[in-house]
């Protein structure tokens, strides 16, 4: 028979945790949209686990983005993203306490997507920042994206490979970010406010 | 049945039969040793997570997975600290101004050694382990079922997801949505096409939940398992095993740092 | 007889001037509603889109108000236990503790959305409830191979849920159930996303389960479900209208005074004088009716012209100068990756303002042939021409102003604001201008009835008036020839028949209409033209009078395919010329 294993887990009502269930393909979904089919330049590939910040709280957004990190990595690949998994979590965690707050309130008019891109800016800065040290570490200060280019950028001009992938990261993360909050903004706005009233932070968002 | 399992294959090597508990204890070991290990370690760790996958049958695939797995960020390790290694001056190739060094092969080799060490491991594990084997083994120690709930249920939905994608790529574009052209155009296309997949699949968020509260889930009281996944003796030997090796592991970082061990 | 599965107690479900108004609503969904299901009995709840259907069915099953929020009077008891009872401030138990203690199951309309979406086998599938409730794994093994016999579903045993066909998921949805013990079994149209032959499985089901002990209560719209109650409830705002055998709950003298049809198997026998019990009984209402006719020479009388009651009017007035546009295939093949040839060198031609209706199996290929008209699909051999055009090389995009589609899933295409903005957007991508495009807009929302939500979120709609949207925003592309596909799932009759007058509408404005269906009646009704395809070819292509006439019959069952109603009490007639409209069958007998 079985104990019930971690507390997080048991707080999370069904809805919050279907939610979380489907964010995580979300992620996958947007990630091939945006790339494959529209070949944009930039990711969106974390705005499921945005989504789950804002409508369920910080650490359902937490748990979302690990957890999507990992199946991502290990179900589709590759495996290296794993180690991003961490940065991952704090993004979710960081669109959970900005929607805690109401900055994404639509009823407060034009101010509202000020404040979505402030969060958004915020949170790359600070992906960023958590970023750099794992990928200095695992991976000697590349991640095996296209912004490698951007380090090797960025080597040329200092002498110090940590600053180059902390450099880096700031110039890729805050701009996908940006670009994730105002979309995912931009969808709920869209969404009926009776379904974003089932979910346990979604009031801050109407 | 594929779809719904990831990198899984079915199969019966021993890998496939090991139970998944003693496994990812061994996967732990196999993903830390290649970084708390000293450098000479490298290839023969290499080595032996490849010559477990092969000797369990994970063939030809395995090698395919592997190689797409680590060749993209091994060629950007090795070409960003070969050119750009700060400070290095011993040039072994001249490309117009970019100069690759010694210096830098030197301090990106190892890096790729252990990415290739612990990629090498986990690929091994993705391919031998179905997910609710995995899920299940966790939840009789004590795993949440909410979170087991969690993983699988978006695994099986991940095909379903991007099936829905590519219908409302077709459905917008039966209404005019364009799909390509300017950057402008491109962007235009974002909302339209991410717009009814999220909302979408919010809006069956509510179906969803109730469809599985009608089956009890999250009730209170005794869960039960219909999949049993046994653990035999030879499980347990290797599970003591691995918990040696990762002791062994804790035991040897102190001892570089202190520098009686090299490299 | 079916075999004892789990303990199944002899529940019995009691709903007792049961109140229930939404939070933020002003009107209740639910009046003083009082009703009894008891073991055994298979009893139906009918009404249209927003009568409260639904509404009762979470009630019953124990989600309102604890899940679903709601302000709740009255009550709701199983087997003698409160499920939901505001007097004695029994709050309802919460949807998993309902099934868990009152014994009391559901089931929704989409299949999909039932999965557990965690198991890779049926059988595990089916073992998911058992797990949850804690059930033994010994008997569990048991239960299982019990229902998968029961439901008839070995042969699904061991393949993956999510690669099954709509109608096998739901039947493996209510096997789930079963599974778990239930005495009382809620369905909330269960066939809303069914084709006819997976409907029908399911009524059968539903009749085998209720002889075997279960109290079903199941909210429905399909008639052949309805047809299969001892007895059926009518709601209309909320209101019960009356409780009687389904042949009277649903004839004429109930559902006229709400602006509503009765299925026209009912009507005919009412038509018949048959009594209400037999209403589904096709040989007794031919046998009645046979007697009832009007007889000239001995002979059986020959069609007068009919009075047919005018459908509401509905026009549409062209906006683009867009040209009048058929469609002609030639040869078309298509063949998928994986070596599936699903259309056969097909030849078909389509006249500017035909309205064509393609009917055929799963895996005909009318699906894929519709594909073609818009770019959707590029033809493996022969072409695909629009309005003289050769387009099997343009996109989809560029064919958007030529060719309207309208797919069946509208959550696939919505996702604006409001239900206005959404309409907008078609003619927006267009790039019509302004004045254009805002009376298109116009004209579409009137067309399909959406005046009063126009400020309305389209997601708040149910899906019935999302599929309104889907088809308004099409329409509002004004295009020369619209697509739809399976218009009709999920509809009521109000929401068919504005379908239908859209339909004719585009006809008289000179645009070709070809639409996918499987609900005959519909096709019979408003279409000029009814093709039948099996197996990637087209193998009967006429009015529909000579393809639902009595020596196609097999043929067309051998595509698994039934005809509507009136043609088979026609050909059990043997009328000749033959008769598929009610209103002509009417006129026969004089009334």
């Amino acid at each position: 028979m079985n104990r019930v294993g971690s507390l997080s887990f048991s707080q999370f009502s069904t809805t919050t945790l279907v939610l979380m269930a489907v964010a995580i393909p979300i992620n996958i979904a947007v990630g091939y949209i945006v790339q494959n089919v529209l070949k944009l330049p930039i990711y969106l590939d974390s705005i499921g686990t945005v989504i789950v910040g804002v409508l369920a709280g910080p650490l359902a957004g937490a748990a979302t983005g690990i957890l999507a990190n990992l199946i991502w990595g290990f179900t589709i690949g590759p495996n290296t993203i794993a180690p991003f998994a961490i940065t991952a979590g704090v993004i979710g965690f960081l669109a959970g306490v900005f929607g805690a707050r109401g900055w994404f309130r639509f009823s407060g008019g034009g101010r509202t997507w000020a404040l979505v891109a402030i969060a958004g800016i915020i949170t790359g800065v600070v992906a960023a920042i958590v970023s750099a040290p794992i990928a200095y570490f695992v991976f000697g200060g590349t991640t095996g994206g296209g912004t490698d280019a951007v380090v090797a950028i960025f080597r040329s001009m200092t002498d110090n490979i940590f600053l180059a992938t902390q450099l880096q990261g700031f110039a890729s993360d805050p701009v996908d970010k940006l670009a994730t909050f105002l979309v995912a903004a931009a969808i709920l706005v869209a969404v009926p406010i009776t379904v974003k009233t089932t979910f346990p932070q979604g009031e801050e968002t109407v | 049945m594929n779809e719904a399992m990831g990198f899984f294959v079915p199969g019966s090597g021993w890998l496939h039969r090991l139970h998944p508990h003693p496994k990812l204890l061994l996967v732990l070991w196999g993903v830390l040793a290649p970084f708390l290990l000293p450098i000479w370690t490298l290839p023969g760790l290499v080595a032996l997570a490849i010559l477990a996958a092969l000797s369990a049958g994970l063939g030809r695939r395995y090698l395919r997975n592997l190689a797409i797995g680590t060749l993209p960020i091994c060629i950007s390790i090795l070409l960003v600290n070969g050119f750009f290694f700060p400070g290095a001056t011993d040039f072994l190739l001249t490309a117009g101004p970019f100069n690759l060094t010694r210096e830098g092969l030197a301090f990106g080799l190892p890096i790729a050694g252990r990415v290739v060490a612990a990629v090498a491991v986990t690929v091994a594990f993705v391919m031998s382990t179905r997910p609710d084997d995995l899920m299940e083994a966790l939840i009789q120690r004590g795993t949440n079922p909410k979170l087991a709930f969690v993983v699988l249920s978006a695994i099986q939905t991940i095909p379903r997801m991007l099936d829905k994608a590519n219908r409302i790529l077709e459905a917008q574009q039966a209404r005019g949505v364009r799909a390509s052209g300017s950057w402008a155009a491109r962007g235009r296309a974002i909302l339209p096409l991410l717009g009814p997949l999220v909302i979408g699949s919010l809006i069956d968020v509510r179906e969803r939940s109730l469809a599985l509260e009608a089956r009890a889930f999250g009730a209170e009281g005794i869960r039960t398992a219909y999949r049993v996944v046994e653990a035999r003796p030879v499980d347990n030997t290797v599970s003591v095993a691995a918990k040696v090796l990762l002791v062994g592991l804790i035991v040897i970082v102190p001892l570089r740092v202190v520098g009686l061990i090299g490299g | 007889m079916a075999e004892e599965l789990s303990p199944v107690d002899r529940r019995s479900l009691v709903v007792d001037h049961l109140t229930i108004r939404y939070y933020g609503r002003e009107v209740d969904a639910l009046r003083e509603l009082s009703l009894e299901v008891d073991a055994g009995e298979l009893v139906g709840v009918a009404g249209r889109n927003g009568s409260g259907k639904s509404t009762l069915a979470l009630a019953t099953a124990g989600f309102i108000p604890r899940v679903v929020r709601a302000k709740v009077a009255g009550s709701v008891t199983i087997a003698g236990e409160p499920l939901v009872d505001s007097g004695t401030g029994h709050a309802g138990a919460g949807g998993a503790t309902a099934a868990r203690r009152h014994r009391v199951g559901i089931v929704f309309p989409n299949p999909a959305n039932q999965l557990s979406a965690t198991k890779v086998s049926v059988r595990e599938e089916l073992a998911f409830g058992l797990e949850n409730l804690g059930i033994p794994r010994a008997e569990m093994e048991q239960r299982i191979d019990a229902v998968l016999s029961r439901l008839g579903i070995e042969h699904l045993a061991d393949r993956p849920p999510f690669a099954l066909s709509g109608g096998e998921q739901q039947r493996v949805a209510i096997g789930s159930i079963v599974a778990m013990g239930m005495g009382v079994l809620v369905l909330d149209e269960p066939t809303a996303q069914l084709d006819p032959l997976s409907t029908e499985a399911v009524g059968t089901l539903l009749t085998d389960l209720a002889a075997g002990g279960t109290a079903i209560l199941v909210a429905e719209h399909a008639s052949t479900v309805l047809g299969r109650t001892i007895r059926c409830l009518v709601l209309d705002d909320g209101r019960a209208v009356t409780v009687d055998v389904p042949g009277s709950a649903l004839g004429s003298r109930t559902l006229e005074p709400l602006g509503l049809h009765p299925p026209t198997v009912v009507a005919l026998a009412e038509l018949a004088g048959v009594d209400p019990g037999m209403a589904w009984d096709e040989a007794t209402i031919a046998a009645a009716l046979e007697r009832r006719f009007v007889r000239q020479d001995g002979r059986p009388p020959t069609n007068r012209p009919t009075d047919r009651a005018p459908d509401r009017v509905q026009s549409w007035t062209p906006v683009r100068e867009q040209q009048v546009a058929g469609v002609e295939l030639r040869g078309l093949t298509h063949r998928y990756a994986g070596g599936i040839e699903a259309l056969r060198g097909v030849d078909l031609r389509i006249e500017p303002g035909e309205t064509v209706a393609i009917v055929g199996q799963n895996g005909s290929g009318k699906t894929t042939l519709v594909k073609h008209l818009n770019g959707l699909l590029r033809p493996t051999a022969g072409s695909v021409a629009i309005g003289g055009r050769d387009t099997g090389a343009e996109r989809i995009d560029e064919l958007a102003s030529l060719v309207g589609f309208v797919f069946q899933n509208p959550d696939d295409q919505l996702f604006n604001r409001t239900v206005e903005r959404e309409v907008a957007f078609g003619p927006r991508n267009l790039r019509l201008g302004d004045a254009q495009a805002a009376r298109l807009v116009d004209q579409a929302i009137e067309a399909a009835g959406l005046q009063a939500e126009r400020t309305a979120n389209p997601y708040d709609l149910n899906v019935s008036g999302r599929k309104l949207v889907a088809l308004a925003s099409v329409l509002a592309m004004d295009p020369a020839v619209l697509v739809l596909d399976e218009p009709t799932t999920g509809q009521d009759g109000p929401g068919v028949d504005r379908i239908g007058a859209v339909v004719e509408a585009l006809q008289q404005a000179g645009r070709t209409v070809v639409a996918i269906t499987h609900d005959m009646e519909f096709a019979a009704a408003r279409f000029d033209r009814i093709i039948v395809m099996r197996l990637g070819e087209i193998i009967d292509d006429g009015p529909p009078v000579a393809v639902f006439a009595s020596e196609n019959h097999d043929r067309l069952a051998s595509t698994g395919l039934a005809p509507p109603a009136t043609a088979r009490i026609s050909s059990r007639l043997g009328l000749d010329p033959f008769i598929i409209d009610p209103a002509e069958l009417r006129s026969l007998v004089g009334a």
